[in-house]
């Protein structure tokens, strides 16, 4: 079995060099492919990084009734605290909102009504798996169904485009992906028909010689895993000089980026299973 | 060794074998005659499997030959030499490469392998020419690496489908020779021509076909 392996791995070495064109066009639209996914993994990852940054300030602002007073205000900051998806907040009493009334308009509230009107509240934090339109919806509606509370508000306007923008851009990603995928399934496929259209002759003579299906379509199915590890090294390459470039002309400008054993360990993989789907693709389709 | 019970295998309603019964016993060498279109390719080919049978059965060492493709198919055909008129050798491979692929087929190790092509090279008169390849050979010289691949396994049978078609008559005696001394060393051969007279001074038994039915 060992020495069938690696004479079929010889063969299948042989046979590349052999045709090192369509094996370099194959190698070139694996690397293209693993380049482009390489970018829009690593333009997500900065993408939702940032987007968590930017989510970490939403918050809910909660306004008891007029009528409530210190003691019925903390009790009422307390019980908001309890509702699922807040994650922690900050008691605002008469004096503090007065502070931020002057902060916001630039008057003091007190100075142009005599006297401070400005109710109890508090600020509160979500939880991040509440960070949504939807999830924060649903915290507001808790917290104005208890009595004593006058507003619950959040920037919904914001936050509801905010999801929307991210998940359209995941959703054309993914699109975008998946075409470029069958694209580049379909090339490789084609490159391995050629080959295996060239040897059409040779293939039976192996079958009258006793060899097995196996046999036939191992040395295709390494041709495709040497053809993804090509089309890897090369994507990595690019990225590598990409990445220098970047902080070249950004200089400081903070990236998240990949981890170089992820980038490599992820384009091999990614690589050889690509190879590996459209060779047998073909091989099924064309051998058989 | 070879046994055909009234097989049949046609292309068309006309053109094919037809109800074909014989015997080939061991170690004899069998010459299958008849003109273009008589059916001798479709016998060699019903043999090794590379065609369906209709109707019928055939034996080769006393089994009945595997009906669909699939393992035990590959493995059966390892049993059997084959020789072609066009050579079918690979051009992208050495002779050496060529005759050993029957044994890297079946995973035999490097040094036996080493052993057994040189033997085989020596057999056919091809000593020397191992590194060669198929392209560089004259027409004479590439069927015998034709035989030789078919005579490294030491298979039960040999089939040669018009192995001399394309020699001319000095090489085409010297290609029987070869598959007569493969016959006196124990394996069984059948080979299919057209040519009458190269076959006449073997005075061997020959079964002769015309449009797919047996004549004699």
């Amino acid at each position: 079995m060992l020495r069938k392996f690696l004479f079929l791995s010889v063969e299948s070495v042989k046979a590349l060099s052999r045709a090192k064109i369509p094996a370099l066009i194959s190698s070139i639209t694996i690397a293209i492919t693993l380049f482009i996914f390489s970018i829009a993994y690593y333009s997500m990852t900065n993408m939702i990084g940032y987007s968590h940054d930017f989510k970490r300030k939403y918050r809910i602002d909660v306004f008891f009734n007029a009528d409530v007073d210190i003691h019925l205000g903390t009790e009422l900051f307390n019980t908001i605290l309890l509702i699922d998806g807040i994650e922690q907040g900050d008691f605002i009493d008469k004096s503090e909102a007065a502070a931020e009334f002057k902060r916001l308009f630039a008057y003091d509230v007190v100075d142009i009504i005599g006297e401070n009107p400005l109710p109890y509240g508090g600020k509160f934090e979500i939880d991040k798996s509440y960070r949504k339109a939807v999830g924060m919806e649903k915290i507001v509606n808790e917290i104005r169904r208890i009595p004593g509370v006058d507003l619950a508000l959040f920037s919904t306007g914001m936050i509801m485009r905010l999801d929307q923008i991210i998940s359209n851009i995941v959703g054309i990603g993914i699109l975008i992906g998946i075409g470029i995928f069958v694209i580049s399934v379909i090339l490789v496929s084609n490159t391995i028909r050629l080959i295996i259209h060239a040897k059409q002759e040779d293939i039976h003579t192996l079958r009258l010689l006793g060899a097995t299906d196996t046999f036939i379509k191992f040395p295709f199915v390494m041709e495709g895993v040497l053809q993804g590890v090509i089309g890897a090294g090369l994507s990595i390459l690019s990225i590598t000089l990409l990445k220098s470039l970047l902080y070249y002309v950004l200089g400081e400008f903070q990236f998240v980026i990949l981890e170089p054993a992820m980038l490599i360990s992820g384009n091999i993989m990614a690589g050889c299973l690509l190879g590996i789907y459209a060779s047998y693709r073909s091989i099924s389709k064309y051998l058989l | 060794m070879i046994r055909f019970e009234n097989v049949t295998a046609r292309y068309t309603k006309e053109t094919g074998i037809f109800n074909l019964s014989f015997t080939i016993q061991k170690s004899e060498l069998v010459f299958l005659m008849g003109p273009t279109g008589a059916g001798k390719s479709t016998v060699l080919r019903a043999i090794i499997g590379d065609i369906p049978v209709n109707n019928g059965k055939i034996y080769v060492d006393n089994q009945e030959i595997p009906r669909f493709n699939g393992r035990k198919i590959a493995y059966y055909r390892r049993k059997i030499g084959t020789i072609f008129q066009d050579f079918k050798l690979i051009k992208a491979k050495t002779v050496f490469e060529n005759i050993a692929l029957p044994l890297r087929i079946c995973g035999v190790p490097g040094k036996v392998i080493q052993d057994k092509v040189s033997e085989v090279l020596k057999m056919v008169d091809l000593t020397g020419k191992g590194k060669s390849m198929p392209l560089q050979l004259s027409g004479g010289e590439q069927q015998r690496v034709s035989i030789a691949r078919a005579l490294v396994n030491e298979p039960l049978v040999i089939l040669a489908d018009e192995p001399t078609g394309n020699l001319d008559p000095i090489v085409s005696d010297e290609i029987i020779d070869v598959l007569e001394r493969a016959a006196a060393g124990g394996t069984t051969v059948l080979m299919s021509t057209h040519n009458y007279p190269l076959i006449r001074p073997r005075k061997k038994r020959f079964i002769e076909l015309n449009k797919g039915y047996l004549v004699q």
